[in-house]
């Protein structure tokens, strides 16, 4: 008796599993059996609007390829985006167009995700595995922080006192970033980094850390944030202390407020990557290899351009003003 | 059987906790193995192999100077087509080619040389046609340009990019160093180089060329 309860129960948790994965499918996606081939959008984050764009015109791209598509929002928590997956997987869905949480953590996702047939196309994140996905179309963080750095050492001058407010630390973009900046920075040894922080790529964050970091160190020259999101908040925490005028803050990214705080004269300069450029290619390749292609680039970086003053006018909308990155 | 009912649903709600929260997450050996790997990467081991047995016997192959500044001038996009390589979406045309000429001038980060035969060596006298840089040497020029390696060779972007760091640095020390040492205005030089244009914008001339082999004609006897 107590083994037929056993076996009842673990149908019943079985099926429990079942139903909330053919709930969720059902909660993206649903229509007759006529309906166009789907394509699942994964975003590492959507309280970010530089990754809201790149969503967006991922799913837009997709559905004027002629597929139906959903966004699903991992909220920077890998647990969340193994979830999506999943689901993503058990609904049946053709393609994703991913941007990962984690370069190490997020790798397991993708195999899985390949081991059930399903493409898996990287936006602007890396994964650390060059056998998993299909594709992976990288902004070039990097070559953009080396220029960035450059133009650091041109504002600040050889000698100063300078914090770094990094990303998310599991993020290869995090490294890469502050690799190419530091490459060009600690060349010139009159150049002091005071504090170096992790904000998350956040910007109420970074206001935070900003603000804690001030009270330690009220005499800094600069700031290099990793990201816009945390330039933002790092520029708002030197405007409450009083000290936006004399410490120069450098973002990356190319958000749409930090390019018009360039054009204003507020931040200094910004490294301005393609998010449409990347998603619109992804949705491509995805409908590509729907198509029958199979022979992909597995790592395409995309060139990032240094927005300062001079040239701000002909940047905007997350990338070059009437170009065709925008 | 309000117990089984009880024992049931906590085994759901158990069975749906854990779906959603997995408490362990298993990994393959394959990605254990590969993450092992790229701790053990050394660039500069990697760097200093890749530079003797691929990078400079490439440059053997490489067009003429006078050729490609020609081009570049003339056409910017023919050149790219022609003697260019740019890796990814967007980056920069890349050029690798080896000339000969007279240097023309010797400033802080660039040494001026001039293509022309018979140019007049005084200082000021002439134009140069290429600006061989002496500063520091950053970004991804000297890595790109000959195309030997690409980002997909590499699982771990940032072993990509400190292959530029370490590659700078034997620019750096092999070949500006000496290039420093002996140059002056009026003596020879052979020389190979890599030179990048931005995408979409003319080049700014002269162009600035990263040496990677470089021989300057001992100073004659008076």
């Amino acid at each position: 008796m107590r083994s037929s309860h056993r076996t009842i129960a673990l149908g019943l948790v079985s099926a429990a599993a079942l139903s909330t994965l053919s709930s969720c499918g059902r909660s993206t996606d649903s229509g007759g059996g006529d309906r166009p081939a789907r394509i699942a959008i994964v975003v590492s984050t959507l309280n970010n609007p530089w990754f809201v764009v790149l969503a967006d015109t991922a799913r837009d791209r997709a559905k004027e390829l002629g597929y139906e598509a959903t966004v699903f929002d991992s909220r920077n928590d890998t647990a969340r985006e193994t979830s999506h997956f999943e689901n993503i997987i058990a609904a049946g869905y053709r393609a994703i167009l991913f941007n990962p949480t984690d370069s190490d953590g997020s790798i397991a996702n993708v195999r899985m995700a390949k081991e059930a047939g399903v493409p898996v196309f990287c936006i602007d994140r890396e994964i650390n595995a060059n056998d998993a996905a299909t594709s992976q179309i990288l902004s070039d963080s990097y070559s953009g922080c080396v220029e960035l750095g450059q133009y650091f050492v041109e504002q600040v001058g050889e000698e100063g006192r300078y914090v770094e407010l990094m990303g998310l630390v599991g993020d290869n973009n995090t490294r890469n970033r502050s690799g190419g900046f530091h490459s060009v920075v600690d060349r010139y040894l009159g150049l002091k980094m005071v504090a170096q922080q992790s904000a998350d790529f956040d910007r109420s964050k970074a206001l935070e850390v900003m603000d804690s970091i001030l009270q330690a160190h009220p005499d800094i020259d600069a700031v290099f944030c990793a990201n816009d999101a945390m330039a933002m908040g790092a520029y708002q925490a030197l405007a409450a202390a009083g000290k936006d005028q004399q410490v120069k803050v450098f973002g990356f990214d190319g958000a749409d407020d930090v390019v018009r705080l360039i054009a204003e004269g507020k931040i200094v300069a910004t490294g301005m990557q393609f998010p449409k450029t990347m998603a619109r290619t992804a949705a491509e390749f995805a409908d590509e290899w729907l198509k029958g292609r199979r022979e992909f680039e597995q790592k395409i970086p995309v060139r990032v351009d240094l927005v300062t003053r001079d040239n701000v006018s002909q940047y905007g909308d997350y990338g070059v003003k009437d170009g065709p990155d925008r | 059987m309000k117990r089984f009912a009880l024992t049931a649903g906590v085994l759901i709600a158990t069975g749906i906790v854990l779906w959603w929260f997995p408490p362990f997450r298993i990994v393959s050996l394959d990605e254990r193995q590969s993450a092992q790997q790229a701790a053990k990467f050394n660039a500069a081991e990697f760097v200093e192999d890749f530079w003797s047995t691929k990078l400079l016997p490439s440059l053997e192959h490489a067009p003429a100077a006078v050729d490609v500044l020609a081009a570049i001038r003339d056409d910017p996009q023919q050149a790219r087509e022609r003697f260019g390589r740019s890796v990814g979406l967007g980056g920069p045309a890349l050029y690798v080619f080896r000339g000969r000429g007279t240097i023309v001038s010797v400033e802080k980060n660039t040494i001026g040389v001039s293509l022309a035969d018979g140019v007049e060596a005084t200082e000021g006298a002439t134009r140069p046609d290429l600006l061989l840089k002496t500063g520091l040497i950053f970004g991804n020029t000297v890595r790109d340009a000959t195309g030997l390696i690409k980002p997909s060779d590499f699982a771990r972007s940032q072993q990509f990019n400190d292959i530029s760091t370490e590659l700078n640095r034997v620019v750096e020390s092999r070949v500006i160093s000496l290039l420093k040492e002996q140059a002056q205005i009026g003596r020879s030089i052979e020389f190979t180089g890599c030179a990048q244009v931005p995408n979409g914008r003319a080049a700014e001339m002269p162009l600035e060329v990263i040496p990677l082999e470089v021989k300057i004609e001992p100073q004659s006897a008076e």
